[in-house]
């Protein structure tokens, strides 16, 4: 229509010059804007507006969360080939693919966090996206152990990312609207889902949201507006649904951005608020809506700083003799070295050609962070921790009493003041004839948690065993003040 | 892409069309759905005697057990017939649904090491 118009304006100037006599002054001609000649689909694809900041950003956030899920994941790796059974996803091919192991899961968990983290410091290739979402899939794909639909769309929105240019100053937006559809997909097959009586009249919602916060809340407010709870849970249950429904749609809608970004706040907010067990799921979301905010509230952002300052290959070395050996040492678990090992020689391959986009003190440096990442994730969680708890309990459950003992003695080593693991290892000790040690262990146990009767019972029980019944009887007796019940401590306190 | 969308569109279909296992919803998208409140009540027996899943199997199999997952079902079955020198194992499924009816989806009289009845 606007091109009709200047058509128009630009035939009345022309019989306006006819009509004048000399000298002709011509006005600039007002250029014509390019025709857009690409289909509706192209441009589809093409035109998603994302500001180069707001990539970035998402990039950071995106593969920062990558590496802390794939870090928190670590602490499931004993399940994997326990017993020497596995059900793939694939289950044609089990006859084919190698059991895994607890020791390659490591391997391919620290290695994702390691590769995920490059990325979101900006260091990583194609090649390293690539890696990474190949590591991915192997560990999702190879067990059902893991059957999280959320780390499935992660494998998918990997893929989607690793087509992504990170480094270019305007780079095509089409994976970005991939990510999009991808998430409108689920959004639609999840709403599907929720079309049913069950969902519909509030019963499945009720009765999923975990006591808490919102349960609370749902019945103050049926209480203040004077509605059945029921009916509540009911509204909620719609209300989700449309949001969701809404969602399919808004999130591709230019004019409404901002409305998407809201609802999918609101929805995932709610969601991580109402504590569902869902891993980082919610957080995943919440920076796919980094893409969808608008790119006007990033204008002010600067270019990004680049750096492309060389420096010696002793920097580089350094960084990754460094930054290994103080993971491979610090870092309690099986297969960590192999696993340093292997991300060092990654960090060197990548230099084979070297990137333009940054320099070698800037890769140096994103290694060395990384292994600090690392560590601080070690040093505030209890992940590995639990990855010896979960691999004493299954082969302790499994009648494997060396290893487990193994698994024990390790898990009270990284966490001292663990109550549980001492009682544990007194238990095992126990059953390997270890008196002295399982004494000692339950005492530890004891002092740590002076109001637990089930640790003075468990230390009278081994005195027993070791002929020191005074010492047997006193035991008895603190384990019944502290309210034990059982028969043998009763006797035994007589 | 249009191929890779429409696959990804189309894939979750496959659980309301020709997938068999109603328990299994992996690659669907059903989130909080009501399979997730399944509870389902698995005893295996082999050659007469039950068998104690933990003692064979991780808890995390076992879990997925009780979710009713047929492929994980029929896999530790599998697994326990590969021991069981010619005994015949059997397992009784009974699972509680999210509408509080329960559903025997196996009662438990058919050997599964002999593949058919």
């Amino acid at each position: 229509m606007g091109g009709r118009r200047r058509k128009k304006k630009q035939k009345k100037g022309g019989v306006r010059k006819a009509s004048t006599p000399a000298p002709v002054v011509v006005a600039p001609a007002t250029p014509e804007p390019p025709v857009d000649t690409r289909s509706a689909w192209r441009r589809f694809w093409d035109d998603r507006e994302v500001h180069p900041a707001q990539l970035r950003l998402f990039r950071f956030v995106f593969y920062a969360l990558v590496a802390a899920d794939s870090f928190l994941e670590l602490e499931h790796a004993p399940r994997y080939g326990a017993g020497g059974f596995n059900v793939s996803h694939f289950p044609a091919l089990d006859g084919l693919l190698p059991l895994p192991d607890r020791r390659i899961m490591v391997l391919l968990w620290l290695g994702q966090g390691f590769l995920a983290l490059r990325m979101a410091l900006g260091a990583g290739s194609k090649r390293t996206a690539w890696l990474l979402t190949a590591a991915f899939g192997a560990t999702y794909f190879w067990s059902q152990l893991d059957s999280y639909q959320h780390h499935y769309l992660l494998f998918l929105l990997l893929g989607m990312a690793a087509c992504v240019d990170w480094n270019a100053e305007r780079p095509p937006t089409w994976p970005v609207r991939l990510i999009l559809c991808q998430v409108s997909i689920v959004y639609l097959w999840t709403a599907i889902t929720k079309m049913q009586p069950l969902w519909l009249d509030g019963t499945l919602i009720a009765r999923q949201v975990p006591s808490g916060p919102v349960p609370d809340m749902v019945a103050r407010i049926a209480g203040t507006v004077g509605m059945e709870t029921t009916s509540l849970w009911a509204v909620m249950a719609v209300g989700v649904l449309i949001a969701e429904l809404s969602l399919v749609v808004g999130l591709h809608v230019e004019r409404l951005r901002l409305v998407a970004l809201a609802l999918g706040l609101a929805l995932h907010g709610g969601i991580e608020y109402a504590g569902f067990k869902i891993g980082l799921f919610s957080y995943f979301m919440f920076a796919i809506y980094l893409l969808v905010v608008p790119p006007r509230f990033f204008r002010n952002a600067g270019p990004p700083r680049t750096d492309t300052r060389d420096a010696p290959w002793w920097w580089l070395a350094a960084a990754l003799a460094l930054g290994s050996a103080a993971v491979g040492t610090l870092f309690p678990i099986e297969g960590v070295w192999l696993t340093v090992a292997l991300a060092s020689a990654w960090a060197l391959a990548e230099e084979f050609p070297p990137p333009v986009t940054t320099g070698r003190r800037r890769r140096a440096w994103v290694h060395a962070v990384s292994c600090v990442v690392l560590l601080a994730l070690s040093a505030s969680t209890d992940v590995l921790r639990d990855y010896w708890k979960y691999r004493g309990g299954d082969t302790r459950r499994r009648g494997e009493v060396k290893q487990a003992v193994a698994a024990y003695e390790a898990v009270v080593a990284i966490d001292p003041g663990y109550a549980s693991g001492h009682a544990r290892l007194s238990d095992l000790y126990r059953r390997s004839g270890e008196l002295q040690l399982a004494l000692a262990e339950a005492r530890t146990a004891e002092r740590l948690d002076p109001r637990e009767d089930a640790h003075p019972a468990r230390a009278a029980r081994i005195q027993k065993l070791l002929g020191d019944t005074a010492a047997a009887r006193q035991s008895a007796q603190r384990a019944i003040e502290l309210g034990n019940k059982d028969d043998d401590i009763a006797k035994l306190a007589r | 892409m249009v191929a890779f969308l429409v696959l990804q569109l189309l894939l979750p279909l496959t659980y309301y069309t020709v997938r068999e296992d109603r328990f299994d919803e992996r690659f669907s998208w059903r989130m909080f759905s009501d399979v997730r409140m399944v509870k389902c009540q698995a005893g295996f027996n082999r050659g007469g005697t039950g068998v104690t899943m933990s003692q064979e199997f991780h808890m995390a199999w076992n879990t997925l057990v009780q979710r009713g997952r047929g492929d994980v079902i029929d896999a530790v079955g599998q697994e326990l017939c590969e021991g069981a020198r010619g005994k015949p194992v059997k397992v009784r499924l009974e699972c509680r649904m999210a509408d509080g009816s329960k559903q025997l989806l196996e009662d438990g009289t058919r050997d599964l090491c002999s593949g058919g009845e």
